[in-house]
């Protein structure tokens, strides 16, 4: 029999992956709402950001907050050389094919971070103190990348809701058509949000840094995951999304701690499967 | 022309059974292993193709071919079943589960990404459930098929010629082409093609939408668990990683993508090229620079997607025996998009000069996909070729003999159409 102090921990735990996994989701569907495209290799271009922080502390020296805002940088980075050679030529091809070649990136990310930075699992040393909260256990590192994915959240909140380009962006991702008749670009616009996705994905990478170590093929970790959250959520939509990752990290966290790590993924993506048939729009949608 | 194709077609097939005989040296044994490789994965590169024709793009083609194949090793390690009893069972435990993830997908009208995400998940789920039974499966670490040790190699299905098994998978090969191929003359391709197109509207001229979608899923798992089962027998070896999840689900589709996913040998023209090239990239570097193979893999798959969305072999056949938009005929989500009688059925199509299909006012890129779970309303609104009304006539080979043997079939198609409602030329 578990103690319910360790599921009490689980749930705790649970909680501190969502926000991790919400940052993760929200970055994938802000491109997927907008430019319409489901970036396969999303979480393979996070993983790319980790190596970006990893290097810049173990290499040039750089304090970790320092790192982790240059991952922003090489995120945003990334995300706008991603539009521009891969998604912009296929823009107009089946989605199949939109698909694959994200996938395609998939591959070559994951082989070029092997021939470069072979497999070795590369983390940060950094030590921070675990807090004890009534017999709970918390790692002060997850709770550090918790508050600061949901500031990143607030901030993309605030961005798409208060600065003029935000507007844009929301604009475009309701009506391409329309935008254009108003004057904006959404090839530009197009740009604009993968800069912002490729951020967010740099701040993923910044906080996952600290409580995972990476190695080429993290992406296959998380991706899944991020996926079954993005849809779960509703594509395209940030608030289904936010909920449906504490959701799907709860499921993980306790399943894991009552039956067995691989248990509980089973059941998060079973869950997936019949949330899927029951509310096809996501746990959010309106039932039509 | 086309009889010229025939024999072409039958001296290469004699000349694929004689290659086991040819002195090649000391790599011979290394030649057959990248053949037989290159049969089995096209036979399951065919069954994926199967479902993936008519719109039903699935990314968890992984889960059946990890289910047939460790169905059937572990039978044999645990109970010491005949693999001839195994694969059965194998197959029949795949269709199963096919059967219960293509039902709800069917009824719930869950097509386009959501049915590729849900497959995705499936194959997820398959590969940690054989990753968590490790008392059984031996985990992440794989299972060894047992030896057969005294008992004779056809009891066992392990044989020390590899030879044996070139064979057993040339016939798996012809195999799979020969139910490509009948399904492809059959009527359930009209209607899958037109529950591709649309559900609704197939549903409404009295289309047995969840039978017609269930039987061609459960017909692309068995095969693929047949493949699976295979696989494993010929290895001796599975793991979960190279005969299940995502990586192998989308090994399997970017090699039928990259052959021609609407083509008969499509996908093993695609298998061959992504298996020859990673085999030459491998011993060509060798082990100087790791990764170095999959990182060219990786970027042809990514050329090759923007610049020949048809595939190798379909935009080859395009080139030489159409000359139509290939922009036109490829394929959206809801369905192949091509004009039926424009498609040949076997690799050599017998109506070689085919009009021009009108270009279309709904070109792909003004193209605005919603996210509503029936097919998009843009694609209702203008279809990107239209189809002529059934009593139009059919653009006719050149061959005499070509018309008499292939008007069978359209003849026939049209002949079983006027007892059921057509699937074909639903009002808009």
């Amino acid at each position: 029999m578990i103690e319910p102090i360790f599921i009490l921990e689980a749930v705790v735990n649970g909680i501190l992956l969502g926000g991790v996994l919400a940052l993760l989701a929200l970055g994938l569907n802000l491109i997927f709402g907008v430019i319409d495209i489901v970036w396969i290799a999303y979480v393979d271009i996070v993983a790319l950001c980790m190596y970006g922080v990893y290097f810049l502390v173990t290499l040039y020296g750089w304090p970790l907050w320092l790192a982790g805002l240059g991952a922003i940088v090489i995120g945003a980075g990334l995300g706008v050389l991603v539009h521009l050679l891969i998604i912009t030529p296929i823009l107009s091809s089946p989605p199949i094919n939109q698909l694959l070649a994200t996938g395609g990136l998939l591959f070559f990310i994951q082989s070029v971070a092997t021939l470069l930075w072979s497999t070795d699992h590369r983390s940060v040393r950094v030590t921070l103190p675990t807090i004890e909260v009534g017999g709970i256990f918390i790692s002060f590192s997850r709770l550090l990348a918790f508050g600061l994915s949901i500031l990143a959240m607030i901030a993309l909140y605030l961005f798409l809701k208060r600065t003029y380009t935000g507007t844009a962006i929301r604009a475009v991702s309701q009506d391409r058509e329309a935008i254009a008749l108003m004057g904006a670009r959404p090839q530009r616009l197009y740009v604009v949000t993968s800069a912002v996705g490729g951020a967010m994905a740099g701040v993923a990478g910044a906080l996952l840094i600290i409580q995972y170590a990476v190695h080429p093929y993290f992406g296959g970790a998380f991706g899944p995951l991020t996926f079954m959250i993005c849809v779960l959520g509703g594509l395209g939509n940030m608030v289904g999304a936010f909920f449906a990752a504490f959701i799907m990290a709860q499921v993980i966290s306790v399943g894991g701690v009552l039956v067995s790590t691989e248990m509980g993924y089973v059941i998060a993506f079973v869950i997936f499967i019949v949330l899927m048939f029951v509310r096809p729009g996501g746990i959010f949608a309106k039932r039509g | 022309m086309t009889t010229a194709f025939r024999v072409l077609g039958l001296l290469a097939l004699a000349a694929m059974a004689l290659i086991p005989f040819l002195p090649l040296g000391a790599a011979q044994e290394y030649i057959w292993h990248v053949i037989i490789q290159i049969f089995l994965w096209s036979f399951v590169g065919n069954a994926w193709s199967l479902m993936g024709r008519f719109g039903l793009v699935s990314l968890g083609h992984g889960a059946f071919l990890g289910v047939g194949a460790y169905a059937t090793v572990l039978l044999w390690n645990f109970y010491g079943m005949t693999p001839w009893v195994g694969v059965v069972l194998a197959v029949l435990l795949t269709v199963a589960l096919a059967l219960v993830v293509a039902y709800p997908c069917s009824r719930f009208q869950v097509v386009g990404h959501y049915f590729a995400l849900v497959t995705l998940a499936v194959g997820e789920v398959v590969r940690l459930w054989i990753v968590a039974e490790r008392d059984w499966t031996g985990g992440s670490l794989g299972v060894s098929l047992k030896t057969g040790g005294a008992a004779s190699g056809l009891w066992t299905l392990q044989f020390a010629d590899k030879r044996v098994f070139y064979y057993v998978g040339m016939a798996a090969w012809l195999f799979g082409l020969w139910v490509w191929w009948r399904v492809d003359r059959s009527m359930a391709r009209s209607a899958m093609e037109a529950i591709g197109e649309d559900e609704t509207a197939a549903a409404s001229v009295g289309i047995r939408v969840t039978r017609f979608k269930m039987g061609i899923t459960a017909l692309s798992a068995a095969l693929t668990a047949l493949g699976g089962a295979l696989l494993a027998l010929y290895l001796a070896y599975t793991n979960p990683d190279t005969l299940s999840g995502i990586g192998v689900s989308l090994r399997i589709v970017f090699a039928v993508v990259l052959g021609g996913m609407y083509s008969l040998l499509g996908p093993f023209v695609g298998t061959a090229l992504t298996i020859a090239l990673s085999e030459y990239l491998r011993i060509y570097f060798g082990i100087k620079l790791i990764g170095i193979a999959e990182t060219i893999y990786g970027l042809l798959l990514i050329i090759f997607i923007i610049f020949l969305p048809a595939g190798i072999y379909g935009s080859i056949r395009d080139a030489l025996f159409r000359r139509r938009p290939a922009a036109v005929r490829v394929p959206s989500w809801s369905g192949s998009r091509s004009a039926p009688w424009s498609r040949s059925s076997w690799p050599w199509p017998s109506w070689p000069a085919v009009a021009a299909a009108p270009p279309s006012s709904c070109a792909a890129g003004s193209r605005t996909r919603r996210w509503p779970r029936i097919a998009p309303s843009a694609s209702r609104s203008c279809r990107p070729t239209p189809r002529p009304p059934p009593s139009s006539p059919r653009p006719r080979a050149s061959s005499t003999a070509a018309t008499a043997r292939r008007s069978r079939s359209p003849r026939a198609r049209r002949a079983s159409a006027r007892s059921t409602p057509p699937p074909t030329g639903t009002p808009t």
